[in-house]
């Protein structure tokens, strides 16, 4: 078999890779905008998302424009400041097990939301700013931790320490929790789009590709870092200030989305890996591929969880982790280079 | 620091310290050192396990910060100048390192060219391929990093620390070249090769290379001057010539070295008595 890692690892084919990717991105998003419940033609979708009027009804033109839309770019928003993250904070650790959680945004995260479940009566307006607070406050207290160690690893077992201990008090607080409470910290524990709506997005798109935008011209210092710490200072970085960025940006960009989402894992995992795979390591191309590849896996995704099980939804977190899993144990199983 | 402070490189040629006193863990791995390098020689380092050769490659590379004395370049202290700054200055090169990812030839070497984005994609490419020419890694431009051995990785490096000290050469500065035993694990042609190279470098561009090294005779051969550092002191500083003698052999080394004359040219040759 033929995979796209043996076809695209000469460098003049990258371009191509990323060319083909993109439109896979815009076939599925166009595909997944039109099923669901009402059913809509690809061609009325396409043209209707152009501003040609197709001929779709009002109704139609308001479930495509006003649900389906936002949906799917928050989908693809979503999956590619995952993959995006996930491939910097690969590289920032130098070890191709880290993804932003590691840094605690996610388990913070998910301690926020969990504290504003249990902890206040019906206060679920609460849910996404404490979400977001505790993704900062885990992270900053990960780096603080960690700098006083020399290197990256005090970093990562500080990011360890932290998620650990953020695990166990999720765990108190569920003991404290009713029923309903339960149900609800169990849903958002495993993630879902279903937040949607073009008044969250008008502020986070910009704000997530405003910092991604970011991220993906660090490519330079990014690749230095795979040789080491000393190499990244020899080539003019200096450390302290380079991983304090990378930190605080990801958090930045992770932060609000584990808010509005939830817990969706695996993304920012896999998807840097299976790039690797095809773009080689270099993070000129890695970090696009990225975006691009993580934004298609989760707007596909994100179109299973609608569909599978239609009229109910599958919470997203499951699919990415149900399909993200299998898909990582053949990739390890298959015993190449990641 | 302001603008209007412009260094004379000329008054400051070298990179150099002064006194050093360097501190590590409680030991004194330097006490008391003062050297230069100058542009257009080729200096090496040599000493005893532990005598204090990689820190002395660290505080030029303003990795280390010394305790008391001065690291200056061009006359300005290490200490105040920026690593990016720093970086079009200076390239180093320390053991190869393990790679998590896999990187092709190219895009290591490449990275030598990253203190100068202002270069264009085909200057950074022609520099490539002039520092692949002068290591001896032409053909070897899209070979995976992992796949290759430890002379060859470390050979790559080289050759990035080459880009590093000459895509900027239009700037004037004299540029610095340090190496951390930069033959440790080549063979014995290519060791020659190496060191070929950074005399190349010194006699034809200028620069200014400090090289740790083990070979006595490799460094005899090759060097302009050698420094002779044992238990973190400079016990020795000249050429060759004036640098290996017997006595100051067994003062670094503690074993007892012959002198002869090298058997094919006019150098000398030292010999292990036991």
């Amino acid at each position: 078999m033929v995979l796209p890692a043996d076809v695209f690892r000469a460098g003049g084919r990258r371009p191509v890779a990323l060319s083909v990717l993109a439109c896979a991105l815009v076939a599925v998003a166009v595909a997944a905008m039109s099923s669901g419940a009402m059913r809509l033609g690809l061609i009325e979708v396409w043209s209707t998302l152009l501003g040609r009027d197709a001929g779709l009804d009002s109704l139609a033109r308001n479930v495509l424009l006003d649900v389906r839309l936002p949906r799917v770019l928050f989908a693809a928003l979503t999956g590619a400041a995952l993959a995006l993250t996930g491939a910097v904070m690969q590289a920032l650790f130098r070890n191709p097990l880290a993804e932003p959680g590691l840094i605690g945004v996610s388990a913070g995260g998910a301690l926020g939301a969990v504290a504003a479940i249990v902890l206040t009566s019906g206060g679920f307006w609460l849910l996404a700013p404490a979400a977001f607070a505790g993704s900062l406050a885990a992270t900053a207290l990960a780096y603080l931790l960690g700098r006083r160690v020399a290197g990256v690893a005090g970093l990562l077992l500080a990011g360890v320490a932290i998620n650990t201990i953020a695990g166990s008090l999720i765990g108190l607080l569920t003991t404290l929790a009713n029923d309903v409470q339960l149900r609800d910290l169990t849903f958002w524990s495993m993630g879902s789009l279903s937040d949607a709506r073009w008044d969250l997005l008008v502020w986070l798109a910009p704000w997530t590709l405003l910092w991604s935008g970011w991220l993906l011209r660090q490519w330079r210092v990014l690749n230095a870092l795979l040789l080491g710490d000393r190499e990244a200072q020899h080539l003019g970085w200096r450390l302290v200030t380079v991983r304090r960025q990378l930190i605080v940006v990801t958090a930045l960009i992770v932060g609000p989305l584990v808010a509005a989402t939830g817990g969706i894992g695996f993304i920012g995992l896999v998807v840097p890996h299976l790039l690797r795979l095809s773009l080689g390591a270099d993070h000129r191309f890695l970090l696009p591929g990225s975006m691009l590849g993580g934004a298609l896996a989760l707007t596909l995704a994100d179109w299973l969880c609608r569909v599978v099980l239609m009229p109910a939804e599958l919470p997203i977190g499951l699919v990415t982790s149900l399909v993200g899993g299998p898909f990582f144990v053949w990739l390890l199983a298959r015993g190449r280079r990641l | 620091m302001t603008g209007s402070m412009r260094i004379d490189a000329r008054a400051h040629p070298a990179l150099a310290m002064d006194h050093a006193v360097l501190v590590r863990g409680g030991q004194r791995v330097l006490n008391g050192v003062s050297m230069q390098v100058a542009g257009g020689e080729l200096v090496g380092l040599l000493g005893a396990n532990g005598a204090g050769k990689s820190s002395v490659l660290g505080v030029l590379a303003g990795e280390l910060r010394l305790q008391t004395g001065t690291a200056t370049l061009y006359g300005q202290a290490l200490a105040g100048v920026s690593f990016a700054r720093l970086a079009r200055q200076r390239a180093v090169l320390v053991q190869q390192p393990a790679l998590q990812f896999d990187l092709n030839v190219a895009e290591i070497v490449a990275m030598g060219a990253y203190p100068f984005p202002e270069l264009s994609a085909t200057e950074v490419a022609a520099q490539v391929a002039q520092a692949l020419a002068m290591t001896g890694l032409h053909a070897a431009s899209g070979r995976s990093y992992l796949d290759m051995s430890g002379g060859e990785q470390q050979r790559v490096h080289y050759a990035r620390a080459l880009v590093q000290c000459r895509a900027g050469r239009q700037e004037g500065d004299t540029r610095f070249l340090l190496l951390d035993e930069p033959t440790a694990s080549q063979d014995p042609a290519h060791q020659q090769h190496v060191l070929a190279v950074a005399a190349r470098l010194t006699g034809e561009e200028g620069v200014g290379v400090l090289a740790v090294l083990h070979d006595i005779n490799l460094a005899a051969r090759w060097c302009d001057r050698i420094l002779l550092l044992a238990d973190g002191v400079l016990i020795a500083a000249g050429t060759p010539d004036q640098v290996l003698t017997p006595d100051t052999l067994q003062r670094a080394y503690g074993v007892e070295m012959a002198v002869v004359p090298h058997p094919i040219h006019a150098g000398r040759w030292l010999v292990m008595m036991r």
